[in-house]
């Protein structure tokens, strides 16, 4: 196993001066290829703002991220779109699909920005991997909210990245269309992809291998 | 790549409608605006160059004028008319008459303009002959009674049969029609005709022979080699017999010159109007950047999106200057489509007197412009855009 990610005394700050708030407070975190993690914490905590700083969307204020042995902190803008464009898949909540293309459309996206050739092939494929082949040219103002997720599953997977970040990927699910994408995320960890996680509900929590909680920006 | 962008922004066009359309609107109104216009110039430019490449380019207009100095008018009667026919270089003379008729036609009477015309009138102003035939030497020399239509005219006038080869009466006086003129709105300003005329007649049918008879104009055509400036100083001199207190009296002038002298002054007129014009297209490209504006705050956290995916600054920039590119330069093209069809229109219903047509150069010029200011407009919204943390963009609502 190797290590893909290491955060060591990750902070961040918001605003300045007396309004200034600390919102992750020193997190450090090793991750390995192929790991499941779950973050569980409530709502307010700071996932997200740890979770967009370990996909290269935030800088942290203080500390340090390396990503497959690189210190991103000196990366420039389009450095760190580059390399997120590469090595991270994220799921959101609300799925984040474009409302004015199809499936298959949305899914190109992240090849499109990698230049990639063959691009409409690959997510024919990837959608037929998460059960959507025949939505491929469906809006998704069309879909269910799960389907909304799988086609986002695909498109995360678009550039084979690193690793994959869910922020509350179930959050916006009814419980069992939110178990049926746990599965599909299961799945493809046991197809070898590493999983990140962050979740405020305890029975998704549990479906990963390792779970940390964090409570007022700090891992506990 | 580029070609999402180009997707993206149509599908986005195709989604609001209505807004697309109003913020082309702007654009549309500047460039149909500053295209009409440069129809009208080009228009006027080829007016002249019609009056340079008609056969008698060397056509001069003799006209008496008041002296205020002096409180004296000059004076022209067919006794100089039958002098300045014998100036060297003078090919022929003819007064510029005008008045109007009644005609008895098929049906009833009406009145009519006419015009002086000899032989060298349809050569030189380019008239088309529909039927019959032009006036011949003879009949213009000894004053017969010939006429020629107009085909309008004649079709009111005669709406039965061709009027060719008949008597008609005018105000007593019996003339035979001989041929049918297919009068053009261009010939007006060739000629420099208030109006289109009903018909032309030889001159010596309008003009009596008194001699304290006074002409409004003399109209004499040069051989094409004599020089233009030479030439009108000769008949000036001619006119005024070299007279200094006759100097002030008369004016000569060549065709091509009075036409160049209304067209500048016409042009520089237009000149205004086209910075009218470019500020309404200005106006315009503050519309596209305005929707532009509106569209990058609609879409912050599309864009948020877009750069989780992993576009970098210049995907994001692109996309949205390509759609504001889009949106100005499709509201050009179809103004300056607008126009086309318009000066089309007009001249096959001889609504315009001028040529219009819309020059190629300046049309290209103009689209080129567009698109600067759909790059310009767009270029603060989309930089806005492109420099957006990605963070802040996903967490707006
Ligand atoms: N850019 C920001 N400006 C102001 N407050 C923020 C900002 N980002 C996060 N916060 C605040 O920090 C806290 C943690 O946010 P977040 O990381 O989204 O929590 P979680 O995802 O665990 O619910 C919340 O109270 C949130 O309102
Ligand atoms: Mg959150």
């Amino acid at each position: 196993m190797s290590e893909i990610l290491r955060l060591s005394d990750v902070r961040k700050k918001i605003g300045e001066g007396e309004a200034a708030l600390e919102i992750v407070r020193g997190v450090s975190i090793t991750i390995q290829q192929g790991e499941f993690v779950a973050i569980m914490g409530s709502s307010g905590s700071g996932k997200s703002t740890l979770l967009n700083m370990i996909g290269l969307l935030d800088r942290p204020t203080s500390g340090s991220i390396t990503l497959m042995g690189r210190d991103v902190s000196s990366l420039g803008d389009d450095e760190m779109s580059e390399l997120r464009c590469r090595a991270v898949g994220f799921i959101f909540q609300n799925f984040h699909l474009l409302p004015y293309l199809t499936a298959m459309q949305n899914v190109c996206l992240p090849m499109d920005y990698a230049r990639k050739a063959g691009a409409a092939e690959r997510a024919v494929e990837l959608l037929g991997k998460v059960g959507l082949a025949h939505r491929a040219n469906s809006y998704p103002a069309t879909m269910s909210g799960g389907e909304r997720q799988r086609v986002a599953i695909a498109r995360a997977l678009a550039n084979d990245p690193v690793f994959l970040l869910a922020d509350e990927p179930t959050g916006a699910l009814d419980s069992r269309t939110g178990a049926q994408i746990m599965n599909l995320l299961a799945e493809l960890h046991h197809g070898g992809s590493t999983i990140l996680l962050i979740t405020h509900d305890e029975k998704v929590g549990r479906r990963a291998e390792k779970t940390l909680v964090i409570s007022d920006g700090r891992l506990v | 790549m580029f070609r999402n962008y180009l997707l993206t922004a149509l599908l986005l066009m195709k989604q609001k409608p209505v807004r697309t359309i109003l913020s082309m609107l702007g654009i549309y109104i500047g460039v149909a605006a500053l295209s009409a216009i440069l129809a009208m110039h080009e228009g006027m430019r080829r007016n002249i160059e019609n009056v340079y490449s008609t056969a008698g380019a060397s056509v001069f207009m003799l006209q008496p004028i008041f002296d205020a100095d002096t409180q004296q008018a000059g004076q022209l009667t067919p006794a100089d008319l039958n002098m300045l026919k014998t100036l060297p270089g003078v090919r022929s003379v003819m007064p510029r008459l005008n008045l109007s008729r009644k005609i008895r036609g098929q049906k009833d009477v009406q009145e009519v303009g006419l015009v002086a015309a000899d032989v060298d009138f349809f050569s030189v102003y380019r008239i088309p002959l529909k039927a019959g035939r032009f006036f011949l030497p003879e009949e213009v020399r000894t004053r017969q009674n010939v006429a020629i239509l107009t085909e309008a005219t004649a079709r009111k006038l005669f709406p039965l049969s061709s009027p060719v080869g008949r008597l008609v009466d005018m105000e007593g006086k019996t003339f035979e029609v001989v041929g049918i003129a297919g009068w053009s709105a261009d010939i007006n300003t060739r000629a420099r005709l208030d109006a289109e005329p009903g018909g032309l007649v030889p001159p010596g049918c309008i003009l009596t022979e008194e001699p304290e008879t006074s002409l409004q104009l003399i109209e004499l055509r040069t051989s094409p080699d004599a020089d233009e400036t030479q030439m009108a100083k000769r008949i000036q001199s001619a006119i005024t017999r070299d007279e200094p207190s006759r100097r002030a009296l008369f004016a000569t002038q060549s065709l091509r010159e009075a036409l160049k002298i209304e067209a500048e002054f016409s042009q520089s007129a237009l000149s205004s109007l086209l910075a009218i014009a470019a500020i309404s297209l200005i106006v315009g490209g503050i519309g596209v950047a305005n929707v532009m504006l509106t569209s990058v705050t609609e879409r912050t956290r599309e864009i948020g999106v877009r750069k989780a995916l992993g576009a970098k600054r210049n995907d994001i920039l692109l996309q949205f200057l390509v759609e504001s590119c889009i949106l100005s330069a499709t509201g050009g093209l179809t103004a300056i489509l607008s126009v086309w069809v318009g000066c089309k229109a007009a001249r096959s219903l001889g609504i315009s007197t001028m040529p219009l047509e819309i020059p190629p150069l300046p049309t290209l010029g103009c689209l080129a412009v567009t698109a600067a200011i759909g790059l310009l407009a767009g270029l603060y919204p989309a930089s806005r855009a492109a420099m957006r943390s990605p963070a802040d963009a996903l967490r707006y609502e």
